[in-house]
């Protein structure tokens, strides 16, 4: 069973990768304007989701989650397909989850080693192994890992952002 | 919709449902601008013959003034698109039942395909204002039902994925079809 840690905690203890074992922490508020696809390729602007036509999905790419669509949209951002998801301070690595017949989760690790995940439209987490997301979370079932990618670390990529972007009134 | 002055003269006189919503309506369909502009000219000639310019300057004060007490969180809507009280319940129950059961899912098809957001498609055209204001006021992924119930799709091609752009074409299509006006769509201030 996962634990939820409070970010203020962590940031206030320092905590470090080894003592998020197992559990995993927000890190944003509920933001609907991106999802997992969206953030795992650093996008925080878009909403990546192929079974939907209003939605962003690379034009060049079959609208499917067939896990071979879904690795050629994130082709389109550079990622190939590797072996395993340990940390390389080089490359930025992702993993896809779900089953043989279709991916229906993503997340990205980050420069420390932790994983970053969106879950749907809600919150931003941060955990400490792709694993920690396999099997149900939430009202979902993410699946297994189906495939890691990987790309070169760039200096520019995207930070999260901080606040939800939707209106406050 | 015409309101007469009789209508107006009744809310002067005190506030009920009815001349509520018939304020509302009047305050949806003329800006201050055209208020003034017919006071200023036309109107204000047929106030001096019948001593009710006064009146209306009065009433429209009045009208204002109930205005500013009404819920914030309540879009101003036309009498065509007045949101229907049992179907905005209903519509509440489904959709945080929705919110509930979708939690943490990303992909659209399975969030669309949930019988709680199927229902609410099921509603029909009297939710359609509900969803418009929950565009406006609380915003979540009501493009597809608002698609499926108007047969309409305001957003472009170039729009896709971009919840922001997206929701501001379906408002100003709202707006286009008089189910909201600038003053429902300004933030409240707290």
């Amino acid at each position: 069973m996962k634990r939820l840690l409070d970010p203020q905690l962590i940031k206030d203890l320092d905590l470090s990768r080894d003592l998020l074992e197992d559990c995993y922490a927000v890190t944003s508020d509920k933001d609907g304007t991106y999802n997992c696809l969206a953030w795992a390729a650093c996008d925080g602007l878009h909403w990546w989701d192929p079974t939907d036509e209003d939605s962003y999905w690379p034009k060049e790419v079959e609208r499917s989650l067939a896990p071979s669509a879904v690795a050629k949209a994130f082709e389109t951002r550079g990622y190939q397909e590797c072996l395993d998801g340990s940390f390389d301070q080089d490359y930025q690595k992702i993993a896809l989850y779900g089953t043989s017949n279709e991916i229906v989760h993503a997340s990205r690790q980050l420069i420390d080693g932790s994983w970053a995940t969106k879950l749907g439209p809600d919150e931003d987490v941060i955990h400490a192994s792709p694993e920690d997301f396999e099997g149900r979370a939430g009202g979902d079932n993410y699946g297994r890992i189906v495939k890691f990618m990987q790309r070169r670390r760039k200096e520019d990529d995207p930070a999260p952002p901080e606040k939800s972007r939707w209106p406050v009134f | 919709m015409e309101i007469s002055l009789a209508t107006y003269q009744q809310a002067a006189k005190g506030m009920t449902e009815e001349s509520r919503d018939a304020i509302i309506a009047y305050l949806t369909q003329h800006s201050h601008g055209h208020a003034n502009a017919a006071l200023g000219s036309g109107s204000m000639a047929i106030g001096r013959r019948n001593n009710a310019a006064v009146r209306v300057v009065e009433i429209i004060d009045l009208a204002e003034s109930c205005r500013s007490r009404l819920p914030r969180s309540r879009p101003i809507t036309t009498n065509k698109y007045q949101i229907d009280e049992e179907v905005e319940r209903t519509f509440m129950q489904l959709a945080e039942a929705w919110r509930d059961e979708t939690k943490g899912v990303s992909i659209m098809r399975d969030r669309i395909l949930n019988q709680n957001y199927q229902k609410i498609i099921g509603l029909g055209p009297k939710v359609v204002p509900i969803l418009i204001r929950e565009l406006v006021f609380r915003p979540d992924h009501w493009f597809h039902a608002l698609k499926m119930i108007t047969d309409s799709n305001p957003a472009g091609p170039e729009d896709k994925g971009d919840f922001e752009r997206i929701r501001a074409a379906w408002i100003e299509w709202a707006k286009a079809h008089r189910m909201l006006n600038e003053e429902a769509t300004r933030p409240a201030v707290n």
